[in-house]
């Protein structure tokens, strides 16, 4: 795998760019930049749901998730960057692996609550009240976030062979 | 000024930040949390402008500020502790104050912006002169985020006790 990533990386110049004196932290501030607009939309849309600004409209603020899955796909680029120009300081990272678990939750989350809570939220007034089960979806989804926020700096926080580990 | 930063680092709060992990990793965190909020919410306020967000009706964006508010307490208080346990690393490095003015401007006109839209609607600008500013205040967003993390990358100096 991690041979295989970096001759990925090498054949298609990412390495090169990476490892050239802008490329990460260009790719960085486009990562956090995605990441801005995630918190922007998808984290502001589950703070509405859990009774934050309950004066702004539930589909104003829906409206806005594609801007959302925009940073998320920004993010998976940019993320596959770091993966394949440094596999080796991600894929045995235990912190890495807990995003990405963290990240998979948040998907299943997402898929949840378009199947059994957006439903009955869509029947809900722009300012009537949010039933349980999208709250505790929305409650989900924000701790999903912030926790990919925290595994996403936990991974260069400690730098190789040192790094994060709960349960080592 | 150098003198100075060196005093300031081997204060005990400096060293207790710079040494507790949990502080600081605290507040790196906090910091990444809260300017998600706040330029997130900004990004929107501003695409609003642009149009991708124009369905927020303009009566709620108000509701949206005191978010910002608090996650721009947030980002200082966090902000500062970094700032106080590595002072020279950021006040030597001249990408500290592009991130400094960049994120003070597109705080300016992003509220300016909406708090015009919402009180004074007859005094918003045209429509051009005001997609223009959202577009200003929107790249100048970004570019307080590649400057805080170019700050990582390029300072020169990470401690000035270490000369003093």
């Amino acid at each position: 795998m991690e041979q295989a990533l970096l001759s990925f990386a090498h054949t298609t110049g990412i390495y090169a760019f990476m490892h050239s004196a802008w490329g990460w932290p260009v790719v960085e501030s486009l990562h956090f930049t995605g990441l801005c607009l995630l918190i922007g939309t998808v984290g502001v849309f589950d703070l509405r749901l859990l009774g934050l600004a309950p004066g702004v409209p539930i589909d104003a603020l829906h409206r806005l998730v594609p801007l959302g899955v925009a940073g998320f796909i920004v993010n998976v680029f940019s993320g596959i960057l770091f993966l394949a120009s440094a596999p080796d300081q991600y894929l045995y990272n235990p912190a890495f692996q807990s995003k990405l678990l963290v990240i998979t939750l948040a998907g299943i989350n997402m898929l949840l609550f378009y199947r059994i809570a957006n439903p009955s939220l869509a029947a809900t007034e722009a300012h009537g009240v949010v039933n349980p089960a999208a709250r505790i979806m929305a409650g989900l989804s924000l701790s999903c976030w912030v926790l990919v926020i925290v595994c996403g700096r936990l991974i260069t926080y400690y730098r190789p062979p040192y790094h994060w580990c709960l349960w080592c | 000024m150098m003198a100075i930063l060196a005093r300031l680092e081997v204060t005990g709060f400096s060293i207790w930040i710079r040494e507790t992990g949990w502080v600081f990793f605290g507040s790196l965190i906090l910091h990444s949390l809260a300017l998600g909020l706040v330029v997130g919410i900004c990004l929107v306020l501003n695409l609003k402008i642009l149009g991708p967000a124009a369905r927020i009706p303009d009566k709620h964006l108000a509701d949206f500020l005191p978010v910002v508010w608090l996650g721009l307490i947030l980002v200082v208080l966090s902000g500062g502790l970094l700032l106080i346990a590595y002072p020279a690393k950021a006040l030597t490095n001249p990408v500290f104050f592009l991130k400094g003015t960049s994120v003070l401007l597109a705080l300016l006109i992003t509220l300016k912006l909406t708090t015009r839209r919402i009180l004074q609607p007859s005094t918003m600008p045209s429509g051009r002169i005001a997609r223009t500013l959202a577009g200003v205040a929107l790249m100048l967003w970004i570019t307080s985020i590649a400057a805080g993390r170019f700050l990582a990358y390029t300072h020169s100096i990470l401690l000035a006790s270490r000369y003093y």
